[in-house]
C-alpha cells in the first residue's frame, strides 16, 4: 500500500481503515524502526517497544483522521516522529518521577497521586459515558466531524438529504452532548 | 454577537488558530464574561469527549488487529515478528563503525590513487634490454689487434668475451689496471662495455664521453680512434638505457647531422623515428 492509499483508507473508515491499520501493524519497516527508536532510548526496556508501537499507531491514525498529515514526507518518517515523541514522553515522565523522590519537591499541579490518577480516569469514564448516551447517529456524525470530514460528505455517508441537514444534525448532537456534560457533577468541580 | 460567529471564535481559540494578540483579547473577554467562559469550557469538554471516543475506537481496532495477528500472519505470509532482531546494519554503532572504516580505507588507498590521477603520466621507459640489444660489443682484438696481452688482461677478456661473465670481467679488468705493462686505454675501453652490460649505463657513458671529448688520448690506438662514431653511438645507447630521452633526442639529431659512419647513422635515424612514434 502506498502512503496515499493508507491515508485515504483511514479517512474512509470502516473495513478499509482496519485493513490499512493492519497493513501498518504487519509492516516490517514500521516495526523495525520502532524498535530502533526504542532501543536508542536506553531507559526503555526492549520488551516495552511493542507498547510504544501500539501507541504510535493509535496516534498516527488519530493524526491522519484529523488531516494533520500533509503528504509532504513519507508516512514512515511521519510515524517515526510520533514514535520518537512517545519515547521522549516516556523518558521525561520516568526522569521526572526519579528526580522528584521527595514529595515536597513536587509542584501541586503536577502531583499525580493515586487519587488524582483515579480522578483523571474518572474524567475519562464520564466523557465516555456521556458520549455513549448519545444516539448512534449522533455518535457517528460527531466522530466524522472530528475526523475532519466535510459536512457534504458526512451527509452522503449517513444518507442525509443534504449538507444543511447534516449541519443542523451535528449542531443538535453537539448541544445534546454539552447538556449531558453540563449535568455531570464533574463539570462543576473542574 | 451572532451565535455562529461566537462558536467560530471559540473553535479558533481552542484549536489555537488565533494570533497571539487575538488570543489575549479573547482571554480577557472570557475573564469578563462568565457565560463565555462556561461556553468555552463546555466546548472544550465536548471536543475532549469526541476525541476520546475516536481514540477509543482506534484503540479497539488496533487491539482487534493485535489479537488477530496470527490469522493475519497466515493470510499475508508474514512471519511472526516478535521479538524482532534489529539488523546489524540498522544499528547506530554499526553504521558509525562502517563509516569510520570506509573513511579510513579512502584515506589510505584514495590518496595515492588521486595523486596518480593528477600526476602527468610519463611515457613508459623503454626496457633496458633494448639498449643492450642495440649495442655492438667490440671484437676481442678491436683495440690492439692480434697483439698478445698479459695474463690478467687475457683472463679478463676471456670472462668478458667467452664466458660473458661481466661481473668477473669487471673484477679482472680492475686487476689489470694495476698491471704496469697492460695498455690502460684498452682496459678502460673494455671496462666501459663491462659496465654497460651490467646496466650501469651512467658509468659506461662517463667513459665513452671521456673518449669523445679527449680524442687525443685514443689517437695512439688507431682502431678505436677510427671507430669514434661507434663510441658516440654507444654513448647515446647509454642515454637510452638511462631513459634520458630529453637529452637523447637532440644528441641523436646532432649525430645524424654530423654525417657519421652510415652504419651508425642509419641506426641513429631508426631509433629517433621510434622515439618520435612513441
Amino acid at each position: 500500500m502506498t502512503d496515499t492509499q493508507i491515508n485515504d483508507a483511514i479517512l474512509k473508515g470502516g473495513k478499509a481503515e482496519k485493513d490499512a491499520i493492519a497493513y501498518i501493524y504487519q509492516d516490517e519497516d514500521y516495526r523495525t524502526n520502532t524498535q530502533i527508536i526504542a532501543r536508542n532510548h536506553r531507559r526503555l526496556r526492549l520488551t516495552e517497544w511493542m507498547d510504544v508501537f501500539n501507541e504510535s499507531i493509535i496516534q498516527l491514525v488519530k493524526s491522519l483522521k484529523k488531516g494533520n498529515y500533509k503528504g509532504d514526507r513519507p508516512l514512515l518518517d511521519y510515524f517515526k516522529g510520533i514514535c520518537r515523541n512517545i519515547c521522549a514522553e516516556f523518558y521525561r515522565k520516568e526522569n521526572r518521577d526519579q528526580q522528584r523522590l521527595d514529595p515536597r519537591d513536587i509542584p501541586m499541579e503536577d502531583l499525580r497521586t493515586p487519587y488524582l490518577i483515579a480522578v483523571e480516569e474518572d474524567f475519562k469514564a464520564i466523557m465516555r459515558k456521556a458520549f455513549a448516551e448519545l444516539s448512534e447517529m449522533c455518535r457517528q456524525i460527531l466522530t466524522l466531524r472530528m475526523k475532519g470530514i466535510s459536512m457534504r460528505e458526512i451527509a452522503k455517508i449517513l444518507g442525509l438529504s443534504n449538507e444543511r441537514t447534516a449541519i443542523t444534525y451535528a449542531a443538535r448532537c453537539r448541544n445534546r452532548l454539552r447538556d449531558i456534560l453540563e449535568k455531570t457533577p464533574f463539570f462543576n468541580q473542574r | 454577537m451572532d451565535p455562529k460567529e461566537r462558536l467560530d471564535e471559540i473553535e479558533a481559540y481552542l484549536q489555537r488558530q488565533m494570533t497571539a494578540e487575538a488570543e489575549k483579547v479573547f482571554e480577557q473577554k472570557m475573564a469578563d464574561d462568565p457565560v463565555l467562559k462556561k461556553e468555552v469550557k463546555l466546548h472544550a469538554l465536548t471536543d475532549k469527549a469526541i476525541d476520546l471516543a475516536m481514540e477509543d475506537e482506534i484503540r479497539q481496532m488496533v487491539e482487534e488487529i493485535r489479537q488477530e495477528e496470527p490469522v493475519l500472519q497466515a493470510e499475508t505470509g508474514h512471519q511472526p515478528s516478535e521479538p524482532i532482531i534489529v539488523p546489524l546494519w540498522k544499528q547506530r554503532w554499526f553504521q558509525c563503525a562502517v563509516a569510520a572504516l570506509v573513511i579510513g580505507i579512502i584515506l589510505i588507498t584514495g590518496i595515492p590513487y588521486i595523486e596518480g590521477l593528477i600526476t602527468p603520466q610519463t611515457i613508459p621507459p623503454p626496457s633496458r634490454p633494448q639498449a643492450i640489444n642495440l649495442i655492438d660489443l667490440p671484437a676481442k682484438n678491436a683495440v690492439l689487434g692480434d697483439v698478445p696481452t698479459e695474463d690478467a688482461m687475457e683472463k679478463a677478456k676471456e670472462a668478458f668475451f667467452d664466458h660473458k661473465d661481466y661481473k668477473e670481467a669487471e673484477r679482472l679488468f680492475k686487476l689489470a689496471q694495476n698491471d704496469p705493462v697492460t695498455n690502460q686505454t684498452e682496459v678502460t675501453y673494455l671496462l666501459a662495455y663491462t659496465y654497460f652490460m651490467q646496466e650501469r649505463f651512467l658509468e659506461a657513458k662517463a667513459i665513452f664521453d671521456r673518449f669523445i671529448n679527449e680524442p687525443d688520448k685514443i689517437s695512439q690506438l688507431p682502431l678505436i680512434y677510427q671507430s669514434l662514431d661507434k663510441i658516440k653511438w654507444d654513448s647515446m645507447l647509454a642515454l637510452l638505457g638511462t631513459n634520458e630521452q630529453e637529452q637523447l633526442r637532440p644528441a641523436l639529431e646532432a649525430f645524424i647531422k654530423s654525417d657519421p659512419d652510415p652504419h651508425y647513422g642509419k641506426k641513429a635515424a631508426k631509433l629517433l623515428e621510434e622515439l618520435s612514434s612513441e
